[in-house]
Protein backbone atom coordinates (compact mmCIF):
# COMPACT_ATOMS: atom_id res chain seq x y z
CA UNK A 1 0.00 0.00 0.00
CA UNK A 2 1.33 3.94 -1.16
CA UNK A 3 0.98 6.41 1.37
CA UNK A 4 -1.96 7.71 -1.07
CA UNK A 5 -3.49 4.61 -0.62
CA UNK A 6 -2.76 2.94 -3.84
CA UNK A 7 -1.74 -0.88 -3.57
CA UNK A 8 2.13 -2.19 -4.87
CA UNK A 9 2.50 -5.70 -6.15
CA UNK A 10 4.45 -7.91 -3.57
CA UNK A 11 2.46 -8.54 -0.05
CA UNK A 12 5.49 -8.81 1.75
CA UNK A 13 7.90 -7.25 1.00
CA UNK A 14 8.06 -3.88 -0.36
CA UNK A 15 10.60 -1.30 -1.21
CA UNK A 16 9.51 2.12 -0.63
CA UNK A 17 11.37 6.08 -1.22
CA UNK A 18 10.93 8.62 1.48
CA UNK A 19 12.73 11.75 0.89
CA UNK A 20 14.73 10.42 -1.22
CA UNK A 21 16.02 7.53 0.97
CA UNK A 22 15.61 3.77 -0.59
CA UNK A 23 14.16 1.26 2.11
CA UNK A 24 13.19 -2.04 2.00
CA UNK A 25 10.47 -3.70 3.60
CA UNK A 26 10.06 -7.38 4.63
CA UNK A 27 6.85 -9.02 7.11
CA UNK A 28 5.88 -12.49 7.46
CA UNK A 29 2.28 -11.17 6.65
CA UNK A 30 0.38 -8.99 4.44
CA UNK A 31 -1.14 -7.73 8.10
CA UNK A 32 2.38 -6.69 9.29
CA UNK A 33 3.71 -5.01 6.42
CA UNK A 34 0.91 -2.50 6.18
CA UNK A 35 1.65 -1.37 9.64
CA UNK A 36 4.92 -1.13 8.99
CA UNK A 37 3.98 1.00 5.72
CA UNK A 38 1.17 2.97 8.32
CA UNK A 39 4.51 4.06 10.24
CA UNK A 40 6.99 5.48 7.76
CA UNK A 41 7.67 9.17 7.46
CA UNK A 42 5.18 10.51 5.00
CA UNK A 43 5.33 11.39 1.76
CA UNK A 44 6.62 8.02 0.63
CA UNK A 45 6.06 5.77 -2.07
CA UNK A 46 6.86 2.58 -3.38
CA UNK A 47 9.68 2.28 -5.61
CA UNK A 48 11.43 -0.80 -7.72
CA UNK A 49 14.45 1.59 -8.60
CA UNK A 50 18.20 1.61 -6.58
CA UNK A 51 19.26 -0.36 -3.92
CA UNK A 52 17.61 0.51 -0.48
CA UNK A 53 20.00 1.67 2.08
CA UNK A 54 18.11 -0.43 4.98
CA UNK A 55 16.07 -3.58 5.35
CA UNK A 56 13.52 -4.00 8.17
CA UNK A 57 11.91 -7.28 8.65
CA UNK A 58 9.34 -8.07 11.47
CA UNK A 59 7.85 -11.59 12.31
CA UNK A 60 6.11 -12.94 14.96
CA UNK A 61 7.85 -15.39 17.28
CA UNK A 62 6.14 -17.07 20.59
CA UNK A 63 7.50 -14.42 22.93
CA UNK A 64 6.67 -11.58 20.63
CA UNK A 65 7.89 -10.36 17.52
CA UNK A 66 11.50 -9.54 16.42
CA UNK A 67 12.45 -6.87 14.63
CA UNK A 68 15.28 -6.42 11.84
CA UNK A 69 17.19 -3.65 11.06
CA UNK A 70 20.83 -2.88 9.63
CA UNK A 71 22.84 -5.54 11.46
CA UNK A 72 20.74 -5.51 14.75
CA UNK A 73 17.61 -7.76 15.46
CA UNK A 74 15.51 -6.29 18.14
CA UNK A 75 13.15 -8.17 20.39
CA UNK A 76 9.81 -6.88 21.38
CA UNK A 77 6.87 -7.86 23.82
CA UNK A 78 4.11 -6.88 21.46
CA UNK A 79 3.62 -5.40 18.14
CA UNK A 80 2.91 -1.61 19.28
CA UNK A 81 6.22 -2.57 20.79
CA UNK A 82 7.81 -3.62 17.47
CA UNK A 83 6.25 -1.04 15.66
CA UNK A 84 7.42 1.99 18.02
CA UNK A 85 11.06 1.00 17.39
CA UNK A 86 10.56 0.56 14.04
CA UNK A 87 9.26 3.75 13.75
CA UNK A 88 11.85 5.46 15.50
CA UNK A 89 14.81 3.71 13.68
CA UNK A 90 13.37 4.52 10.38
CA UNK A 91 12.49 7.76 11.19
CA UNK A 92 15.96 8.54 12.33
CA UNK A 93 17.37 6.39 9.36
CA UNK A 94 16.23 8.75 6.67
CA UNK A 95 16.51 12.00 9.01
CA UNK A 96 20.54 10.56 8.73
CA UNK A 97 20.11 9.90 5.39
CA UNK A 98 17.86 12.08 3.31
CA UNK A 99 19.75 13.61 0.26
CA UNK A 100 16.64 15.75 -0.02
CA UNK A 101 16.70 17.69 3.28
CA UNK A 102 18.61 18.94 5.83
CA UNK A 103 17.19 17.44 8.95
CA UNK A 104 17.74 19.05 12.65
CA UNK A 105 16.47 17.13 16.00
CA UNK A 106 13.73 19.87 16.73
CA UNK A 107 10.22 20.79 17.21
CA UNK A 108 8.29 22.80 15.09
CA UNK A 109 5.44 24.99 14.68
CA UNK A 110 3.82 27.20 12.46
CA UNK A 111 2.10 30.80 12.70
CA UNK A 112 0.93 33.06 10.30
CA UNK A 113 2.95 30.98 7.69
CA UNK A 114 5.95 31.31 9.48
CA UNK A 115 7.88 28.33 11.33
CA UNK A 116 9.08 28.48 14.83
CA UNK A 117 11.94 25.83 14.94
CA UNK A 118 13.16 24.21 18.21
CA UNK A 119 16.25 22.67 18.28
CA UNK A 120 17.30 21.19 21.33
CA UNK A 121 19.23 18.21 22.69
CA UNK A 122 17.21 14.79 24.10
CA UNK A 123 15.10 15.27 26.81
CA UNK A 124 15.60 19.56 26.50
CA UNK A 125 11.56 19.76 26.63
CA UNK A 126 11.09 20.00 23.28
CA UNK A 127 7.84 17.60 22.65
CA UNK A 128 6.70 19.64 25.91
CA UNK A 129 7.18 23.23 24.52
CA UNK A 130 6.01 22.25 20.89
CA UNK A 131 3.02 21.26 22.68
CA UNK A 132 2.69 24.45 24.70
CA UNK A 133 2.59 26.45 21.35
CA UNK A 134 0.09 24.49 19.53
CA UNK A 135 -1.84 24.97 22.76
CA UNK A 136 -1.78 28.48 22.06
CA UNK A 137 -2.54 28.59 18.77
CA UNK A 138 0.63 27.35 16.29
CA UNK A 139 0.31 25.03 13.78
CA UNK A 140 1.95 21.71 14.78
CA UNK A 141 4.67 20.75 11.91
CA UNK A 142 6.90 18.00 14.40
CA UNK A 143 8.01 16.94 17.62
CA UNK A 144 11.26 15.42 16.44
CA UNK A 145 13.27 16.45 12.93
CA UNK A 146 12.82 19.63 11.03
CA UNK A 147 13.01 18.88 7.11
CA UNK A 148 14.88 21.79 5.57
CA UNK A 149 14.40 22.06 1.99
CA UNK A 150 16.88 24.30 0.01
CA UNK A 151 14.73 27.58 0.24
CA UNK A 152 14.69 27.50 3.78
CA UNK A 153 11.79 25.98 4.49
CA UNK A 154 10.71 23.50 6.89
CA UNK A 155 8.18 20.84 6.45
CA UNK A 156 5.86 19.02 8.60
CA UNK A 157 7.51 15.57 9.66
CA UNK A 158 4.00 14.40 11.87
CA UNK A 159 3.60 11.85 14.32
CA UNK A 160 1.98 12.08 17.43
CA UNK A 161 3.87 14.46 19.77
CA UNK A 162 6.40 11.39 22.82
CA UNK A 163 5.68 12.86 26.05
CA UNK A 164 8.09 11.04 27.77
CA UNK A 165 6.54 9.81 31.72
CA UNK A 166 9.09 8.18 33.71
CA UNK A 167 10.02 5.64 35.06
CA UNK A 168 7.72 4.14 32.06
CA UNK A 169 9.88 2.95 29.64
CA UNK A 170 8.24 4.16 26.34
CA UNK A 171 6.88 7.58 26.02
CA UNK A 172 3.22 8.58 25.83
CA UNK A 173 2.17 9.35 22.29
CA UNK A 174 -0.65 11.71 21.89
CA UNK A 175 -1.93 12.95 18.38
CA UNK A 176 -1.41 16.92 18.32
CA UNK A 177 -5.56 17.11 18.63
CA UNK A 178 -5.28 16.09 22.01
CA UNK A 179 -3.68 19.11 23.15
CA UNK A 180 -6.39 21.28 21.18
CA UNK A 181 -3.24 21.53 17.96
CA UNK A 182 -3.80 21.18 14.31
CA UNK A 183 -1.55 19.35 11.88
CA UNK A 184 0.23 21.55 9.74
CA UNK A 185 0.48 20.59 5.94
CA UNK A 186 2.62 23.04 4.22
CA UNK A 187 6.08 23.86 4.19
CA UNK A 188 6.83 27.29 5.75
CA UNK A 189 9.51 29.44 5.41
CA UNK A 190 11.43 29.50 9.01
CA UNK A 191 10.39 32.94 11.43
CA UNK A 192 12.26 31.97 14.21
CA UNK A 193 14.82 29.62 15.53
CA UNK A 194 14.73 28.99 19.55
CA UNK A 195 17.47 27.04 21.51
CA UNK A 196 16.15 26.42 24.81
CA UNK A 197 15.74 23.78 27.52
CA UNK A 198 13.63 23.58 31.03
CA UNK A 199 15.65 24.70 33.48
CA UNK A 200 13.16 25.17 36.22
CA UNK A 201 9.49 26.56 37.47
CA UNK A 202 11.00 29.97 38.44
CA UNK A 203 13.44 30.53 35.78
CA UNK A 204 11.82 33.46 33.08
CA UNK A 205 12.88 33.44 29.53
CA UNK A 206 15.46 36.07 28.68
CA UNK A 207 16.72 34.80 25.49
CA UNK A 208 19.76 36.58 23.91
CA UNK A 209 19.59 36.81 20.08
CA UNK A 210 22.59 34.90 18.26
CA UNK A 211 24.63 36.26 15.07
CA UNK A 212 23.59 34.33 12.03
CA UNK A 213 27.45 32.57 12.44
CA UNK A 214 26.73 31.70 16.09
CA UNK A 215 22.99 29.94 14.88
CA UNK A 216 24.97 27.66 12.31
CA UNK A 217 26.77 26.35 14.84
CA UNK A 218 24.46 25.54 16.96
CA UNK A 219 22.06 24.34 14.09
CA UNK A 220 24.64 22.28 13.02
CA UNK A 221 25.12 20.56 16.60
CA UNK A 222 21.87 19.13 16.21
CA UNK A 223 21.55 18.51 12.40
CA UNK A 224 21.04 14.52 11.57
CA UNK A 225 22.09 14.87 7.86
CA UNK A 226 25.41 17.14 8.17
CA UNK A 227 27.53 14.35 9.08
CA UNK A 228 26.18 12.44 5.38
CA UNK A 229 25.52 15.63 4.04
CA UNK A 230 27.73 18.30 5.02
CA UNK A 231 27.95 20.64 1.99
CA UNK A 232 23.83 20.53 1.34
CA UNK A 233 23.07 20.50 5.21
CA UNK A 234 25.62 23.83 5.63
CA UNK A 235 24.04 25.64 3.06
CA UNK A 236 20.36 24.93 3.98
CA UNK A 237 21.06 26.09 7.44
CA UNK A 238 22.50 29.28 6.45
CA UNK A 239 19.59 30.20 4.57
CA UNK A 240 17.75 29.48 7.38
CA UNK A 241 19.44 31.86 9.83
CA UNK A 242 19.82 34.53 7.33
CA UNK A 243 16.12 34.84 6.99
CA UNK A 244 15.30 34.25 10.52
CA UNK A 245 16.81 35.57 13.95
CA UNK A 246 17.76 33.14 16.22
CA UNK A 247 17.55 33.00 19.86
CA UNK A 248 19.22 31.45 22.69
CA UNK A 249 18.25 30.90 26.46
CA UNK A 250 16.88 28.90 29.14
CA UNK A 251 13.41 28.51 30.12
CA UNK A 252 10.87 28.12 32.74
CA UNK A 253 7.24 26.81 32.27
CA UNK A 254 5.92 25.96 28.85
CA UNK A 255 3.01 27.78 28.19
CA UNK A 256 4.24 31.02 29.51
CA UNK A 257 7.93 30.52 27.58
CA UNK A 258 5.18 29.67 24.45
CA UNK A 259 3.53 32.98 24.61
CA UNK A 260 6.58 34.91 24.80
CA UNK A 261 7.68 32.81 22.01
CA UNK A 262 4.64 33.99 20.01
CA UNK A 263 5.41 37.55 20.56
CA UNK A 264 8.82 37.48 19.46
CA UNK A 265 7.80 36.08 16.53
CA UNK A 266 5.31 38.26 16.11
CA UNK A 267 8.07 41.44 16.65
CA UNK A 268 10.86 39.71 13.92
CA UNK A 269 9.81 41.19 10.67
CA UNK A 270 10.59 38.39 7.79
CA UNK A 271 13.28 38.71 5.80
CA UNK A 272 15.48 40.58 9.05
CA UNK A 273 19.04 38.63 10.32
CA UNK A 274 17.65 39.47 13.49
CA UNK A 275 15.71 41.51 15.80
CA UNK B 1 52.90 28.07 5.71
CA UNK B 2 53.33 28.14 1.94
CA UNK B 3 56.40 27.44 0.08
CA UNK B 4 57.29 30.95 0.81
CA UNK B 5 56.67 30.34 4.25
CA UNK B 6 53.88 32.50 4.03
CA UNK B 7 50.65 32.22 6.09
CA UNK B 8 48.22 30.24 3.39
CA UNK B 9 44.35 30.02 3.51
CA UNK B 10 43.56 25.92 3.36
CA UNK B 11 41.02 25.59 -0.27
CA UNK B 12 40.76 21.95 -0.23
CA UNK B 13 38.71 19.99 1.26
CA UNK B 14 36.17 22.62 3.04
CA UNK B 15 32.76 24.60 1.99
CA UNK B 16 32.75 28.30 2.87
CA UNK B 17 29.88 30.42 3.69
CA UNK B 18 30.10 34.60 3.80
CA UNK B 19 27.64 36.21 6.10
CA UNK B 20 27.13 39.40 6.46
CA UNK B 21 29.91 40.28 9.40
CA UNK B 22 31.20 36.95 9.60
CA UNK B 23 32.74 33.81 7.71
CA UNK B 24 31.77 30.38 7.80
CA UNK B 25 33.56 27.47 7.31
CA UNK B 26 33.12 23.99 7.06
CA UNK B 27 36.26 21.44 7.35
CA UNK B 28 34.96 18.12 5.65
CA UNK B 29 37.29 15.88 6.33
CA UNK B 30 37.07 17.01 9.69
CA UNK B 31 33.49 17.60 10.01
CA UNK B 32 34.65 20.46 11.94
CA UNK B 33 32.32 23.65 11.38
CA UNK B 34 33.77 27.80 12.17
CA UNK B 35 32.79 30.44 12.52
CA UNK B 36 34.94 33.51 12.00
CA UNK B 37 34.41 36.95 12.89
CA UNK B 38 35.45 39.95 11.04
CA UNK B 39 38.35 40.25 12.08
CA UNK B 40 39.66 37.03 11.57
CA UNK B 41 37.82 36.62 8.36
CA UNK B 42 39.81 39.66 7.02
CA UNK B 43 43.28 37.84 8.70
CA UNK B 44 42.22 35.04 6.61
CA UNK B 45 41.32 36.23 3.12
CA UNK B 46 44.58 38.03 2.93
CA UNK B 47 47.06 34.79 4.24
CA UNK B 48 47.39 33.89 -0.76
CA UNK B 49 50.54 32.66 0.56
CA UNK B 50 52.57 35.30 -0.67
CA UNK B 51 51.65 38.15 1.94
CA UNK B 52 53.34 38.45 5.40
CA UNK B 53 51.74 39.46 8.69
CA UNK B 54 52.99 42.40 8.72
CA UNK B 55 51.86 43.21 5.44
CA UNK B 56 48.24 41.93 6.13
CA UNK B 57 48.48 44.46 9.46
CA UNK B 58 48.76 46.86 6.91
CA UNK B 59 46.26 45.78 4.05
CA UNK B 60 43.64 45.83 7.66
CA UNK B 61 44.88 49.04 8.37
CA UNK B 62 43.31 50.29 5.34
CA UNK B 63 40.14 48.23 5.12
CA UNK B 64 39.01 49.37 8.80
CA UNK B 65 40.30 52.99 8.47
CA UNK B 66 42.71 52.18 11.97
CA UNK B 67 45.87 51.15 12.69
CA UNK B 68 46.42 47.63 13.14
CA UNK B 69 48.90 45.89 15.32
CA UNK B 70 51.42 43.22 13.87
CA UNK B 71 49.68 41.08 17.23
CA UNK B 72 46.57 41.15 16.42
CA UNK B 73 47.19 39.48 12.76
CA UNK B 74 49.16 36.94 14.54
CA UNK B 75 46.12 36.56 17.32
CA UNK B 76 44.29 35.44 13.97
CA UNK B 77 46.46 32.88 12.63
CA UNK B 78 47.34 31.32 15.76
CA UNK B 79 44.10 30.56 16.09
CA UNK B 80 43.22 30.04 12.27
CA UNK B 81 46.84 27.57 12.44
CA UNK B 82 45.59 25.40 15.71
CA UNK B 83 42.11 25.16 13.49
CA UNK B 84 44.07 24.00 10.89
CA UNK B 85 42.46 26.68 8.60
CA UNK B 86 45.97 27.13 7.09
CA UNK B 87 47.72 25.36 4.75
CA UNK B 88 50.78 24.60 6.78
CA UNK B 89 51.12 25.66 10.65
CA UNK B 90 52.65 28.80 11.19
CA UNK B 91 54.91 29.18 14.07
CA UNK B 92 54.98 33.29 15.88
CA UNK B 93 57.98 34.46 16.44
CA UNK B 94 58.33 34.90 20.21
CA UNK B 95 55.56 33.92 23.08
CA UNK B 96 51.68 34.79 22.06
CA UNK B 97 49.62 37.22 23.76
CA UNK B 98 46.52 36.01 25.42
CA UNK B 99 43.30 37.60 24.33
CA UNK B 100 43.67 39.84 27.75
CA UNK B 101 46.77 41.13 27.01
CA UNK B 102 46.07 41.65 23.39
CA UNK B 103 43.30 44.20 24.21
CA UNK B 104 45.16 45.80 26.63
CA UNK B 105 48.09 46.36 24.03
CA UNK B 106 46.30 47.38 21.46
CA UNK B 107 43.30 48.91 22.91
CA UNK B 108 41.32 50.96 21.15
CA UNK B 109 42.18 49.89 17.68
CA UNK B 110 40.93 46.20 19.17
CA UNK B 111 37.99 47.88 19.58
CA UNK B 112 37.20 49.37 16.85
CA UNK B 113 37.98 46.18 14.61
CA UNK B 114 37.60 43.87 17.10
CA UNK B 115 39.70 40.73 18.70
CA UNK B 116 40.05 38.11 16.30
CA UNK B 117 37.81 35.47 17.09
CA UNK B 118 36.73 31.99 15.50
CA UNK B 119 34.17 29.92 17.18
CA UNK B 120 34.34 25.97 16.46
CA UNK B 121 31.97 22.90 16.88
CA UNK B 122 33.33 19.36 16.34
CA UNK B 123 29.84 18.53 14.16
CA UNK B 124 28.63 15.48 16.16
CA UNK B 125 27.66 12.86 14.35
CA UNK B 126 23.63 11.89 13.98
CA UNK B 127 23.36 9.42 16.66
CA UNK B 128 25.15 11.60 18.84
CA UNK B 129 22.98 14.56 18.07
CA UNK B 130 19.85 12.31 18.83
CA UNK B 131 21.25 9.51 21.65
CA UNK B 132 19.27 9.26 24.58
CA UNK B 133 16.23 10.74 22.97
CA UNK B 134 12.73 9.99 22.75
CA UNK B 135 13.63 7.33 20.04
CA UNK B 136 15.53 5.64 23.05
CA UNK B 137 12.62 4.26 25.02
CA UNK B 138 14.55 2.33 27.49
CA UNK B 139 18.44 1.46 27.92
CA UNK B 140 18.08 -2.00 25.74
CA UNK B 141 16.67 -0.72 22.90
CA UNK B 142 18.54 1.54 20.65
CA UNK B 143 16.51 3.06 17.84
CA UNK B 144 19.42 4.95 15.85
CA UNK B 145 20.94 1.62 16.29
CA UNK B 146 24.48 3.06 14.88
CA UNK B 147 27.54 1.20 15.68
CA UNK B 148 29.50 4.52 15.83
CA UNK B 149 27.04 6.16 18.67
CA UNK B 150 29.42 6.36 21.60
CA UNK B 151 27.16 5.44 24.07
CA UNK B 152 26.25 1.94 22.42
CA UNK B 153 27.73 -0.94 24.56
CA UNK B 154 27.31 -3.83 22.97
CA UNK B 155 24.71 -2.97 21.23
CA UNK B 156 22.79 -1.64 23.93
CA UNK B 157 22.00 1.79 24.59
CA UNK B 158 23.37 3.26 28.03
CA UNK B 159 24.43 6.84 28.01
Amino acid sequence: MRSDGSPVASPCAQSVASYGVRIQLQATEPELLRAMGDRLPRPWRATDTGRPSRTYSLRPTESGFVLAGGRRELLAADLEEALFLFEAGVRFHVAERSPQRAFVHAGAVARDGRAIVLPGVPAAGKSTLTAALTRAGATYLSDEYAPIDGRGRVHPFPKPLSIARPPHPRPLQQPVEAFGGVQGTEPCPVGLVVFTSYAGPKRHWRPRTLTPGEAVLELLRHATSAERHPEQTFRRLESVVLAAPALQGARGEADETATLILAQLESARPGRGRN
Amino acid sequence: MSSTGLPQARKDGIVVRELPDELLVYNLERHEAHCLNQTAAAVWRHCDGETSPKEISYRLAREFATPVDEDVVWFALDQLSTLSLLESPVVRPGPGLSRAQLVRRVGVAAAVIGVPSVLSLGVPSASAATCGSISCPNSAFCATNQPSCPNCVSGLCQP
